[in-house]
């Protein structure tokens, strides 16, 4: 067991290698470049170019590639073209707003969805079964920036009880901090929440459907016994995998929410990091969301055979 | 007795200065949050164009002249000048007294370092060639030039790589975007800058006004609000969600589709610019197609301008038709060789231009970008107007950062839609259209002659002349399509006064919040 954790972290680094050549070479293919984008409209063809030299935007590849290599293995990603400060420093004041963000949504998406999903199970059939399942494919499908429009316009224009955008650091202001990152976690916490619901009912159904649910019951075992003792456990390993895909794709950044919220954060950084072509970001920010990624999934598969004593790695 | 008697002088005394110093301040009180939808990087504007950093940087830093309320240059830091007569030699004496945020007080030397540093990293700056500036004495400098500098005052106050006065030491030998420090000698000082989210501004206890009334960027300035904060919102529909909802005071221009629900709400007040811009069509000279006159005058007889206009601002309140390339309602403007050429709307005459084009159903590359409205949909609207006179019109869609490298290179585009903010003075224009070096590679040698020789009159009337000819020049050879004037509305939320109506900039001096 040890040994595989190992070789598994071990693992870990042709694939973190893997991602970074995938992020140079993806980003030396799209068209645009950072000399053009930083310059102002007025700049001239001359200065532009004078920009790239500067920025060794024709240096041969493979110079660029080993300098790239150097940043990356020195955990020193450069400067950022845009801000003329270290990358490092960017990412770091960045990494607080998503953080809160993706661990507030997953919190509450956890919270409504798994219950929500052994109710509808326990109700198979049921109207509540129905209502809570139609319920939680509405707020999955709604596309996020309209439902954050909608509750924006609502909550905080109408009502004026919530702040409509921005972020304020948790050491600065604790509960305001919070208030701010209501309306974004409820609109990035039920979608999850649908999600979870559903996975959560279906694998539900789908244990208690086995044999030995079948032989509790013909033993006299309550329906909450065998549901909560018996099948809830078993049936959590799917659902674990969808909360585990969805937290990385939270910390990731919330691109559209972080935007639509004005929420200074990773996934809105990566988003204007394009637009400006700001290379050494946009490497720092892939090789970052790979690396979480990678690391949730391993945790993932930590607690799948702590969940599951069956399940052992050879 | 005596005590008494001394007692009042001493307060007849102060209160006769309280109530006779110019330069006697309410403390300022208060936090005016405006949005902006980009942050700026650090506010290095000597190198730099963008609105979102002159925005706070012209609160921060001031210049040698300012633009008026009026468009004309206005002594800010200097306290006079005076010119030679034979126009070579500029003498400049500062205003005494003024302070820096760090306490110094600038003097010549500060001058001096901030010009040698505007020559090297601004493309005015870099324009000026041989010109040599000299410290006469600690307040006092002199410019020397080798032939007449008729736009020497537009130089000294443009606000787009202005030349701000820096203390010496922040700014010689350093390259631009490298400003380490932001010490100017505004009204208000740089706080804090948190990449993407806001810059923050505090007043300046030390300033020392200009005494007089305000006007536009020059004048007397005050800071009655103690904070500024432009915080970065980028979807335009927060930010109107935001000003509703009293989260931010002040939009600095406002979507056209959000003006009819701000105009309703009687929390909010509007300010019309009238004009903010001009949007047009610029020809590349350098492929096939932009470079036949017959050809772009074909383009500019089928046009329909109000139909683009309206595809851009859908609202006919909200910009207007006018052919001169210097707004309407300044000193400059002129409408020169416009008549029977310039808004036709005669596609029969542009039919009859393609043919002596002997256009031959060629493709019309057209630059498209998504999700800036005005390069959208105006490269629509063109691409249905043309093809009813039977032009070929291709759009290449990029992103907006692709769109800005592809129009750098010559074989990669016909037509490109592209703007103009109020221009204070014409000479601007000498970037697009001087000697094909512009993007669209125009090379008019007419052009480029009258801009010479406007440039170099000192006389301004003359200069006047000279640009109602360059309108009549541009109208004719078609460098480019004036399509329509925009006007730009401002909304403040109504405790915000004090503002200045209709002024092309936002600027929060002499704001107050009730």
């Amino acid at each position: 067991m040890v040994r595989y954790f190992l070789a598994r972290i071990l693992a870990l680094i042709p694939i973190l290698i893997i991602i970074a050549v995938v992020a140079f070479v993806l980003l030396r293919l799209i068209p645009g470049d950072p000399a053009s984008a930083m310059l102002p409209d007025e700049a001239t063809i001359e200065e532009i170019e004078s920009m790239r030299i500067q920025l060794g935007y024709y240096d041969p590849m493979y110079v660029q590639f080993f300098r790239y290599v150097e940043t990356i293995a020195t955990f020193n990603f450069g400067d950022s073209l845009f801000f003329r400060i270290p990358v490092t420093e960017v990412i770091s004041m960045k990494m607080e707003p998503t953080f809160f963000l993706a661990l507030y949504s997953q919190i509450l998406a956890i919270i409504v969805g798994i219950p929500v999903g052994i109710w509808a199970a326990a109700n198979r059939g049921s109207f509540l079964d129905q209502l809570l399942m139609t319920t939680s494919l509405v707020t999955l499908s709604v596309p996020s920036f309209y439902l954050g429009l909608v509750l924006m316009l609502f909550v905080s224009v109408d009502l004026g009880l919530l702040p409509v955008y921005g972020y304020v650091s948790i050491t600065e202001d604790p509960l305001l901090s919070i208030k701010h990152l209501v309306l974004p976690i409820l609109t990035l916490g039920l979608a999850i929440a649908g999600v979870i619901a559903r996975m959560t009912r279906s694998s539900i159904l789908e244990v208690l459907s086995l044999d030995y649910i079948k032989t509790a019951y013909a033993k006299g075992v309550s329906t909450s016994t065998i549901l909560f003792k018996h099948a809830l456990g078993n049936a959590m390993i799917p659902t674990l995998a969808i909360i585990a895909l969805s937290f990385s794709a939270l910390l990731g950044g919330s691109a559209v929410i972080e935007v639509v919220f004005a929420i200074p954060g990773l996934g809105s950084a990566m988003v204007d990091s394009v637009h400006r072509r700001d290379y050494p970001m946009i490497q720092a920010l892939l090789i970052l969301f790979a690396g979480i990624n990678v690391l949730i999934h391993l945790l993932v598969d930590f607690i799948y055979a702590f969940l599951d004593p069956r399940i052992r790695y050879n | 007795m005596k005590i008494k008697i001394l007692s009042l002088i001493i307060f007849i005394s102060f209160t006769t200065l309280l109530i006779t110093s110019p330069y006697v301040m309410a403390k300022p009180k208060g936090t005016i949050i405006a949005a902006i939808s980009g942050s700026p990087p650090h506010l290095d504007i000597m190198a730099n164009t963008t609105v979102e950093m002159w925005w706070p940087a012209g609160h921060v830093y001031e210049q040698l002249f300012a633009w008026g309320a009026d468009f004309a240059p206005t002594p800010m830091l200097a306290e006079s000048y005076s010119v030679s007569e034979d126009d070579l030699t500029w003498t400049i004496k500062l205003r005494k007294g003024v302070r820096f945020h760090n306490g110094e007080v600038m003097d010549a030397d500060d001058v001096l370092a901030s010009i040698a540093r505007w020559r090297k990293v601004s493309n005015t700056g870099k324009t000026w060639g041989n010109t040599k500036v000299e410290k006469v004495n600690s307040h006092t400098i002199q410019i020397n030039l080798e032939r007449p500098k008729g736009t020497m005052l537009n130089d000294l106050s443009q606000t787009s790589m202005s030349l701000v006065i820096l203390p010496a030491e922040d700014v010689r030998g350093v390259p631009a975007n490298e400003l380490k420090r932001f010490i100017g000698t505004g009204p208000y000082q740089f706080d804090k800058l948190i990449p993407d989210q806001v810059v923050k501004l505090k007043s300046f206890p030390g300033y020392v006004s200009r005494g007089g009334k305000p006007n536009g960027l020059a004048g007397g300035k005050e800071a009655l609000i103690e904070n500024i904060e432009f915080r970065v919102i980028k979807e335009p529909s927060t930010m109107l969600a935001a000003l509703l909802a009293g989260g931010i005071h002040v939009i600095d221009t406002l979507q056209s589709t959000d003006v009819d629900t701000v105009r309703k709400n009687p929390n909010i007040k509007t300010d019309l610019i009238k004009p903010r811009y001009w949007w047009g069509y610029s020809f590349n000279f350098a492929r096939k197609l932009g470079a036949n006159l017959y050809f772009r005058q074909a383009v500019q007889a089928a046009i329909n301008h109000d139909e683009i206009a309206m595809s851009v601002t859908g609202d006919e309140s909200l910009y207007r038709l006018d052919c001169g390339i210097s707004h309407l309602g300044t000193f400059w403007h002129s409408t020169l060789g416009c008549r029977g050429v310039w808004d036709v709307r005669d596609q029969e005459k542009a039919k009859r231009l393609l043919k002596k084009a002997r256009y031959n159903g060629e493709e019309l590359l057209v630059i498209g970008t998504k999700g800036n409205i005005f390069y959208d949909r105006m490269s629509t609207v063109l691409k249905s107007q043309l093809k009813a006179v039977g032009i070929n019109v291709k759009i290449d869609w990029y992103d907006y950062a692709t769109m800005r490298q592809v129009r750098n290179k010559k074989d990669t585009w016909d037509v490109l839609v592209g703007g103009w903010g109020t221009t204070f003075d014409p000479n601007i224009y000498k970037q697009a259209w001087y000697k094909g070096t512009g993007r669209g590679w125009a090379d008019i040698p007419e052009l480029s002659i009258i801009m010479d020789q406007a440039t170099e009159a000192s006389d301004v009337n003359q200069r006047k002349m000279y640009y109602a000819e360059m309108n009549r020049i541009f109208t004719e050879q078609i460098p480019m399509i004036k399509a329509f004037d925009g006007y730009g509305v401002r909304a403040y939320r109504k405790e915000v006064s004090g503002y200045q109506e209709g002024f092309k900039m936002t600027t929060f001096w002499n704001v107050s919040l009730d």
